[in-house]
């Protein structure tokens, strides 16, 4: 063996060049067989046949007759000369009706095997012993018996399994037990449509992880207002003659002004993953427009909806945290929950009507909103795939 | 996983051929934007009106409808739990001096509503037990908690109503220094909190400077706290101002002339080095040890 490529040149002569050579069908003859009545079904021990016209004969340790779509006889373990040749075949009894005609079928009549590549490895082994004239290359009889095992769960495993097992085809060829292959993958890049696909996919969960960060933050802004309160500063205010839609108006306005920051520092966080990451949030105008109209309308109405909340506090740590509680509540949970009861058809009619009352929460609107966003990206560049 | 994406993918059907819609299209982030700006505004009035129905002096017209009904309901409220008219006359026996000046208010009652400076005529407050629903969820949650330990659950005290003040009658004239005195729970800081338009009494009638601080007349605790000058039990100070800053506001807000600011800053910083604060008047009160906190 000088090369690895004379090896895979008489792999591929065993199996695709005599196939010419075994067009025809065998004649299965058993000469010996045991019986074996001690379980329910009919199993047979040292088993012994051949193939009529090759005049070679094959040992199998055992066979079982079974009923499946006709009788059939399964041989384990099939042998020659002691050498393993093949785990297991099975040979179709035609003309049985039940066990007993069957079992005559396999003694008083011999049995064809039909089309043999169905056989394979006893196929390959056929093929080897076949004259030698009939084959174009030396053939190497020790066909190994190799079961390759892979976890189809990790897309480089077949190719991983396979240099394992040329790798030891290598290795009992040359008889070196130190043989290495090394073999060296260049993936393919992924395709415009899975770049797309994924990015979609990478957005939603974007989505909602922006949106945890989206929940706590007007609780920040109700720890003044909660202190203001309960330390009465408000209500002497109040009594030294402020108006008290001044007082909102005022508070309202200042913490718009530091939502502005809030808005211009995320979108920032946008473009700093960049227009290819943040493609969906700020790929073009238009869908930068509108992840900026989200964010900034969020806080328009969860400030005032949070100032609702912390009106039932008097510490402003247990408001903050109960209202961030709340605001997780009615934003990212709300969004999973929708999704959840979608994923039901007897609850679908339920999240459609729920969504009614989730459009009440601020922190729903904008989650949902950036998810709209990543579905319309989807819809644009790769759903005409998905459906064609 | 599959099913997961095309839940968010495919949970409608749409007409998705290569989708040119705009990203402000209803379908897409549209209505989310359009009920996010929408609701701004309806919260915020909640807001607004609710604080309005809490405060005695604000809101005009619609305060005032907010405050007569919220104080309907805490009527009803009151009702169910027995307090009616007679419940109120059934008061503990009064100490001599006590009834006697009660009845000298009730009886010169329309004199002394211009003359006395404060008036406070037969005023009684009751407070209903608390009903805010997720009190009630997280006292179940406390029930459940201390099953688990095994602890004996307290004694729910606040099913009743709370008696704060019960039928009290004064008259303070100008120039008299009057000290309000009472045992732990006696009703004093229920009194100062009608007498500042925080608090709606239950019954009778409170008078600061001749005018109405019940709420009942339109304008008469924006009027009355005109004349009132307030310190609560607790440093009302905002942290994040310094002393000098605190003082410029309230000063501002008692309604001090733009063109007397600067001799303003000056009486300031003289009243400073009076009580002794002048090294830490532009400290923000957040740095304020715990001694002068109340100096200011």
């Amino acid at each position: 063996m000088n090369n690895v490529a004379d090896l895979f040149a008489s792999i591929s002569v065993q199996t695709g060049g005599s196939a010419e050579d075994l067009d025809a069908t065998y004649r299965v003859v058993f000469h010996s067989v045991r019986f074996d009545f001690v379980t329910e079904t009919v199993r047979l021990i040292d088993v012994s046949f051949s193939f009529e016209d090759l005049g070679v004969q094959f040992e199998a340790d055992e066979a079982f007759i079974a009923y499946q779509d006709g009788f059939k006889i399964t041989l384990f373990n099939i042998k020659r000369d002691g050498r393993l040749i093949s785990d297991e075949m099975v040979i179709p009894i035609p003309g049985a009706n039940d066990l007993e005609q069957a079992l005559e079928g396999i003694f008083l009549t011999d049995l064809t095997v039909g089309d043999p590549t169905e056989y394979g490895s006893v196929y390959n082994y056929i093929a080897s012993i076949l004259p030698e004239e009939s084959n174009t290359t030396a053939t190497y009889e020790a066909t190994p018996n190799v079961t390759v095992m892979f976890n189809t769960s990790s897309f480089h495993a077949i190719s991983a399994g396979y240099q394992g097992y040329i790798e030891y085809l290598y290795k009992s060829c040359t008889g070196n037990a130190e043989a290495r292959l090394i073999s060296t993958n260049y993936p393919l890049p992924l395709t415009e449509q899975a770049n797309i696909q994924l990015k979609a996919q990478l957005s939603v969960f974007a989505s909602l992880f922006t949106l945890i960060p989206f929940c706590y933050a007007p609780a920040a802004f109700i720890i003044y207002i909660v202190k203001e309160r309960s330390t009465k500063s408000k209500h002497l205010q109040l009594v030294s003659g402020v108006d008290m839609l001044a007082f909102w108006v005022a508070t309202y306005l200042w913490d718009i002004a530091m939502w502005i920051i809030f808005t211009g520092l995320s979108m920032g966080v946008f473009f700093i993953y960049g227009s290819n990451s943040a493609e969906v949030f700020v790929g073009d105008t238009e869908s930068f427009l509108c992840t900026l109209a989200l964010t900034f309308g969020y806080g328009l109405s969860a400030l005032p909806f949070a100032y609702l909340l912390a009106r039932n506090f008097d510490n402003h740590t247990t408001a903050q945290i109960s209202v961030l509680g709340l605001f997780f509540v009615t934003g990212f949970i709300a969004v999973l929950v929708y999704f959840v009861l979608l994923s039901f058809p007897e609850f679908r009619q339920l999240a459609k009507d729920l969504r009614h009352l989730f459009r009440l929460w601020p922190a729903y609107n904008v989650g949902d909103g950036l998810i709209s966003l990543a579905r319309h990206f989807f819809d644009k560049y790769v759903s005409i795939f998905l459906y064609f | 996983m599959v099913s997961f994406w095309s839940n968010i993918f495919f949970h409608e059907k749409r007409e998705v051929l290569g989708d040119e819609k705009s990203a402000f299209h209803p379908d897409v982030a549209g209505t989310h934007i359009k009920w996010l700006y929408g609701l701004s505004l309806p919260y915020f009035f909640l807001v607004v009106l609710l604080e309005y129905s809490g405060d005695g002096g604000s809101g005009g017209i619609i305060g005032r409808a907010l405050r007569i009904v919220k104080n309907s309901i805490e009527k009803v409220q009151l009702r169910y739990y027995g307090v009616t008219a007679a419940y109120r006359t059934q008061t503990d026996e009064l100490d001599a001096d006590v009834a006697q000046e009660k009845e000298f208010v009730l009886e010169h009652k329309d004199e002394l509503k211009t003359e006395a400076s404060v008036l406070i005529v037969d005023l009684w407050k009751v407070f209903p037990p608390p009903t805010s629903v997720l009190g009630r969820f997280l006292g179940y949650f406390r029930k459940l908690w201390n099953c688990l330990r095994k602890q004996q659950t307290q004694e729910e005290t606040s099913k009743k109503p709370k008696k704060a003040v019960q039928g009290l009658s004064t008259q303070i004239m100008a120039g008299d220094t009057f000290g309000l005195l009472g045992v732990n729970g006696a009703g004093k800081t229920t009194t100062m909190a009608v007498l500042t338009g925080d608090t709606h009494p239950t019954s009778g009638e409170a008078y600061v400077a001749g005018y109405d601080v019940t709420g009942r007349t339109s304008g008469g605790v924006i009027e009355a706290r005109k004349h009132i000058g307030f310190c609560p039990q607790i440093d009302p100070l905002l942290e994040l101002m310094t002393a000098r800053e605190t003082l410029t506001m309230y000063g501002k807000l008692r309604g001090v002339p733009s063109n007397q600011l600067v001799s303003f800053s000056v009486c300031i910083k003289q009243f400073f080095s009076i009580i002794g604060l002048q090294l830490i008047r532009l400290t923000y009160i957040l740095n304020f040890s715990i001694l002068h906190r109340p100096k200011l």
